[in-house]
């Protein structure tokens, strides 16, 4: 986990007019699909523990 | 931990995960909801599901991980939209609403369900909805329909054209500007997208597991290597049909597809062309695999450049087949050239049997590369 966390790193989400993940606001209750299954997958469903929320891409 | 990725192929994270031994859940956002502008990119989220950091850094981690645990609503529990709903929500007109049901329709639907996706952004589109965003999703939505057996003529010239009109609402836009990338030319690449791949399947084979099922095997732009100049090179050997005396191809035994990616820099003058060969379906063809590889030839424009002035698609070793087959250049328009379309002119030259008992020929097939010079 930390592995990753040190080589992932490279910035800060742009901040825009109307960003739809915002500091101190809940994470967006989005569903998508989760990659090894395609099952209905949301980041608010992990509520009740610390998240460390990797978003990357495997290029 | 948990990861969300916002790749057009989430077979391919799978596969990188398993390489890096990456266990944690994964969700996929290939049409980029969530608005991600650039990756890696790492945000913590306390228990109740409040945005803690964006951009997190390393050194914030211990004072995340050591804050007393946040009081936390139990959340619902995940599940697929309704489609039917959302698409009598849909009827109101409103873009959001619109979105919503195109949305749901890439990400839950069915291959079928991409076609009323795509009618669904665009009507959203004309609704008002945003410009970026939307082109971006439409663009996924046709390169998703393209990889499927619903493919249609131009959807990944539409998916290319898609993009490039999002990023052009937004260049800032680091996801969408990728997605240009992974298809463009070499001048224009930041890196080369999916060339760990060989290596991770050799590494995951070498540890006795199987490596992740990839559905759409990448290849020419998405694997190639970045380069900082342009690529000339100059084919030895003589053009084989100069005089144009080879048969052209009576029936359309082969039909091709011509896609052109540009480059998100538009000084550097430079354009990646697929150019995409099936054999025809409707009349039993097949690629003859007993003789020469097939082979496409380009006639370049005075002041035109290209990294080759022919490509070779190889054939498997069997001796019929029905392989999609694509071969790529690099095309360079010299700095005087006049704003407006160039077309690029070549031919292809293969070897196809009608049907597996039937008549083989050699044929030419005339291609034309339609180019916009900025």
């Amino acid at each position: 986990m930390l592995l990753t966390f040190v080589t992932g790193w490279s910035g800060a989400m742009r901040t825009e007019a109307d960003p739809l993940i915002r500091i101190g606001e809940p994470f967006p209750e989005l569903v998508l699909p989760g990659m090894e299954d395609g099952d209905p997958r949301s980041i608010t469903g992990y509520r009740g523990k610390k998240i460390i929320l990797h978003m990357f891409a495997s290029w | 931990m948990l990861g969300v990725i916002q790749e057009q192929h989430p077979d391919r994270a799978a596969l990188f995960m398993q390489w890096k031994q990456m266990g944690w859940p994964i969700l996929v956002d290939s049409l980029d909801l969530l608005g991600a502008e650039v990756v890696p990119q790492h945000i913590f989220i306390d228990e109740a599901g409040i945005v803690r950091a964006i951009g997190a850094r390393m050194s914030d981690l211990e004072e995340f991980l050591s804050a007393p645990p946040a009081e936390a609503t139990p959340a619902p529990k995940p599940s697929k939209p309704d489609l039917e709903a959302l698409e009598r929500a849909a009827r109101s007109g409103k873009p959001s609403a619109i979105l919503e049901f195109a949305d749901a329709l890439v990400m839950w639907g069915a291959p079928l369900d991409l076609d009323r996706a795509i009618e669904s952004y665009t009507a959203a589109m004309r609704a008002g909805a945003d410009v970026g965003s939307t082109n971006f999703r439409l663009g996924v939505a046709h390169r998703k329909r393209y990889e499927s057996e619903f493919r249609m003529a131009g959807d990944f010239s539409k998916a290319i054209d898609h993009w490039a009109a999002a990023l052009d609402a937004d260049p800032n836009q680091y996801i969408w500007r990728r997605r240009i990338q992974q298809y463009g030319p070499r001048l224009d690449k930041p890196y080369p997208f999916y060339d760990w791949i060989a290596k991770a399947r050799d590494e995951i084979r070498a540890r006795g597991e199987t490596p992740a099922l990839i559905l759409v095997e990448p290849g020419g732009a998405e694997i190639a290597q970045p380069s900082k100049e342009l690529a000339s090179v100059q084919s030895e050997r003589a053009e084989p049909d100069a005089d144009g005396r080879i048969t052209r191809d009576p029936k359309n035994y082969v039909q091709v597809e011509t896609i052109v990616a540009p480059s998100t820099d538009a000084t550097q003058r430079a354009v990646r062309a697929h150019l995409v060969f099936r054999v025809n379906e409707k009349l039993k063809a097949h690629w003859n695999n007993e003789v020469e590889d097939m082979e496409v030839w380009l006639s370049l424009p005075e002041g035109w450049r290209a990294d080759s002035r022919v490509q070779t698609a190889s054939s498997p070793e069997v001796e019929l087949s029905t392989e999609v087959r694509e071969v790529e250049f690099e095309l360079y328009s010299p700095p005087d050239a006049p704003p407006g379309e160039t077309e690029i002119k070549g031919y292809a030259l293969y070897y196809v049997c009608e049907d597996v008992d039937g008549v083989c020929m050699y044929l030419r097939r005339d291609i034309s590369i339609s180019v916009k010079v900025h």
